[in-house]
């Protein structure tokens, strides 16, 4: 009677231990519901660089969306910020932007990746789950595939062969997935130096040399720790904004206005010596001391004017006294700079002889921004 | 690591590192990725060219202001092959600019 009682309570046991797995399982799901992207701007949200960009057969560049990398790797491709037509991102997972590229010359290892910063981001024997949603060229086998880079004076990159993983594209938004386990070895005994990363591909395979033009029309991209891929992580747009920005900081970016207006901290004439230096405070420290790019010369130079919008010039100001028709020996062409905190441009003999200002205003469409991309 | 040195096409010493490709100003800093390609780069036998000099700020500036000065005379004058056959006058901000632009050419 007594032995009949305890099978009796180790079979209603072993039910309530099925249980608590499914609930561990879903507790572990929900778990990884939060911060558990290690893709930025998987939902294609941010464009700094502007929205389209046409062929070009660039390797390992940076165009139109943040942190998105392609590499033409011998083809040549578009890459461009697309907006979902109102009312169809559910069929994307609720992305309402996506990214087009769009290849002209195919060829093989040509594709779009993302660089995730510290190799040791992914740990050692861990599973991820990669998950994306997709459209394009009916037909077309696209591959994802996961790099690790050991960074300067690291050592030799790897390739992990058995994170390939392919899928047919079809004219409809569809989700795929597929999960790798890291290899338990892949960090043992490796030199890890600055600049080190993890890469997720998406790429012609590299088995396939065609030079047939193809499209892909991707968002939603998630990699994480994890062995089931979960629903795509929604995050506000100023969140990765701010995480674009450790990367790369357009500050004439969704500006609200024409112009990208700044003060200028030092300007000194006399005949021929004269310079200017500004400080450009960055919204977030950037992840190293970074590469200062523009457009201005002195051909852009406004005179007594404001810059429109859309303009790829610039004019000076006084304050109170409108716009400084400034004429004089320097160029501009010459600004440098850089940062990581905060940004501090300058040239020399930018200014004329015997004159002042107390701004510059830089038109919306010029080329003034901060890159320290992996 | 990867490193990329076909997108530099000029190099120049300047304050903080280089000047590349006249307008991009890269940072002497191992861990900035264009850092990395410029000192691959001259790993690869270039050599970066000096800082500009004072005469040479002056005189890519007089150069740049010529060939601006020039493009607008050249976009202007049908204003004045139109008065020379037609005798329509050209407007006097053209002229006054016109004047301008002959004075800043040297």
């Amino acid at each position: 009677m007594t032995k009949a009682r305890e099978n009796s309570d180790y079979t209603g046991l072993q039910g309530d231990l099925a249980g608590l797995q499914t609930n561990i399982t879903a507790g572990d799901t929900a778990a990884r519901a939060g911060r558990k992207n290690l893709i930025i701007n998987g939902a294609m949200q941010v464009s700094q660089r502007g929205t389209t960009m046409s062929n070009s057969g660039a390797n390992s560049s940076y165009h139109t969306l943040d942190r998105w990398q392609t590499h033409g790797s011998g083809g040549t491709y578009n890459l461009s910020q697309q907006t979902m037509t109102a009312g169809t991102s559910n069929q994307a997972g609720g992305c309402s932007k996506f990214a087009r590229f769009s290849v002209i010359t195919g060829d093989n290892n040509l594709g779009l990746r993302q660089c995730i910063e510290d190799v040791e981001s992914i740990p050692a024997g861990y599973t991820v789950a990669v998950s994306f949603y997709a459209k394009g060229t009916a037909g077309k086998v696209i591959g994802t595939f996961i790099q690790s880079i050991f960074g300067t004076g690291g050592s030799t990159s790897m390739s992990h062969a058995g994170s390939i993983s392919e899928h047919t594209l079809t004219t409809s938004w569809t989700r795929y997935t597929s999960t790798f386990t890291m290899p338990s070895d892949y960090l043992t005994g490796k030199t890890i130096g600055a600049n080190s990363f993890n890469r997720l591909q998406f790429r012609q395979p590299e088995a396939d040399t065609s030079t047939t033009a193809w499209v892909l029309d991707v968002t939603g991209v998630q990699l994480e720790v994890g062995s089931v891929a979960t629903d795509f992580e929604h995050r506000s747009y100023g969140e990765i904004l701010a995480d674009c920005q450790r990367y790369f900081y357009n500050p004439l970016y969704n500006l609200g206005g024409s112009r990208g207006q700044f003060t200028l901290d030092y300007l000194v004439s006399s005949g021929n010596n004269g310079w200017i230096t500004w400080i450009v405070p960055f919204p977030v420290s950037m992840r190293a001391n970074s590469t200062f790019s523009h457009s201005l010369t002195p051909a852009k130079f406004l005179g007594s004017a404001a810059p429109a919008d859309g303009a790829d010039n610039f004019s000076f100001y006084i304050q109170n006294q409108g716009y400084a028709g400034l004429v004089g020996n320097g160029s501009i062409a010459n600004l440098g700079g850089g940062g990581q905190y905060h940004g501090i441009v300058g040239t020399y003999y930018c200014s004329p002889s015997s004159t002042s200002a107390s701004h510059i205003f830089i038109g919306n469409g010029c080329t003034f921004q901060f890159s320290a991309e992996l | 690591m990867e490193n990329n040195t076909a997108w530099i096409t000029s190099c120049k010493l300047n304050e903080s590192g280089w000047q590349v490709n006249g307008n991009m100003s890269v940072p002497n800093d191992p861990a900035n990725r264009d850092c990395q390609d410029v000192l691959a780069w001259i790993a690869e036998g270039n050599t970066p060219a000096p800082q500009y000099t004072d005469a040479e700020i002056a005189a890519n500036t007089q150069a740049e202001l010529n060939a601006t000065s020039q493009a607008y005379l050249d976009s202007t004058d049908w204003y004045i092959t139109r008065h020379a056959e037609t005798a329509v006058a050209v407007p006097a901000d053209v002229t006054t600019a016109r004047a301008a632009a002959r004075a800043a050419i040297v």
